[in-house]
């Protein structure tokens, strides 16, 4: 890893410290009577009941131990192109096309900016933003 | 033309250091361009949704306000009054926040939103219906005000935060790179320069000593 690389990963860690520190399965969150996490910030993410309702009411009840909480939107211009985010995982990816109503097979998904408007506004406390960008 | 940076040294280390420099310039731009458009679409769901709750706020406080007018006007302002003093006050609101790309805004619950007769603490038999429909309406504007003071504390939070990425997009946009890729082209001319002079240099040494030559053997 050269000095920018090092550098560009200080930038990265600064920026993405609003992501947890460990994420929950679905099935425990429910469970919680106040779902919450901790960042890396140290500060506490709580869950909204009713967005982790309805992301159990999206998946089958064997994708509720899978599913860790929150969802990355992952953001990276430089790679996925302007205005593009992927998101990860089986059922992460099942979730979001179950939203969208957007067919997608895999563990891995492409969404745009107004899908991603779309998602921010139905799960604002079950996903984040992540950026990433490529090294070297 | 940008100006150059200060006190820089026309040297071949100098330059691999700025080109290592405009390098990560560029990344972090990309970066905090990113940042700033994530930021922009927040702003903008949540302004969508403030419109909706602030003509919701507005009417269900006039609605409140009309059914105390109500209630004034058949029990008597004194009496409304007395009523009024007589109310437990025990809606407690929770604050807990929710991160968006770094910036903390609140989510505010309030508890126990909607009371029953008993619970709200005056007396039934000395009022009337008016009196029970302006608490029920006044309620529901509390609830109402608590949803739109999250929305527009987030807003404001939102913009502050955006405000700030902005100033630093611009600031390595207008500022930073053009200021680093000129004192490249700087140094990189100083360097051509300096090869070109040396290279005179060589030459005219070389010519005199050819002629030093020449006329010894002559």
């Amino acid at each position: 890893m050269d000095r920018i690389d090092r550098l560009l990963s200080r930038q990265l860690q600064s920026m993405n410290r609003h992501l947890a520190k460990e994420k929950k399965v679905l099935e425990q969150l429910l469970k919680e009577e106040k779902p919450e996490v901790i960042l890396h910030d140290g500060m506490l993410h709580f869950f909204n009941k009713k967005e982790l309702e309805l992301i159990a009411r999206l998946l089958p009840e064997e994708n509720h131990r899978i599913l860790m909480l929150p969802i990355y939107i992952e953001l990276n211009s430089s790679k996925f192109g302007k205005g593009t985010a992927r998101v990860c995982g089986i059922s992460e990816v099942m979730v979001i096309s179950k939203l969208l109503d957007k067919k997608a097979e895999g563990d891995e998904m492409f969404i745009y900016r107004p899908e991603i408007r779309i998602i921010r506004k139905k799960l604002p406390t079950t996903t984040q933003y992540m950026l990433t960008a490529t090294l070297g | 033309m940008a100006e150059l940076i200060e006190s820089v040294n026309p040297t071949r280390m100098e330059l691999l250091k700025l080109k290592t420099k405009v390098k990560l310039a560029k990344k972090g731009h990309r970066l905090l361009k990113e940042k700033r458009d994530a930021l922009i679409v927040e702003f903008f769901n949540i302004l969508e949704e403030a419109r909706g709750i602030r003509r919701r706020a507005e009417r269900s406080l006039g609605d409140a306000f009309i059914a105390l007018i109500l209630a004034q006007s058949t029990l008597g302002v004194l009496k409304v009054k007395e009523v009024g003093l007589a109310v437990k006050e025990t809606h407690e609101v929770n604050t807990v926040t929710r991160s968006i790309m770094g910036v903390r805004v609140p989510v505010l619950e309030i508890e126990n939103e909607k009371r029953t007769l008993m619970e709200r603490g005056y007396s039934l038999s000395d009022t009337n219906y008016m009196v029970d429909e302006a608490a029920k309406k006044f309620e529901e504007a509390l609830a109402a005000v608590v949803e739109l003071a999250e929305v527009e504390s987030s807003i404001k939070l939102l913009s502050q935060e955006i405000k700030v990425t902005k100033r630093r997009v611009n600031a390595l946009e207008n500022i930073v790179m053009p200021r680093l890729d000129a004192t490249v082209k700087y140094i990189r001319m100083r360097l051509d320069e300096m090869e070109r002079e040396n290279f005179f240099k060589l030459k005219r040494i070389k010519t005199s000593q050819e002629r030093k030559e020449a006329e010894a053997t002559a």
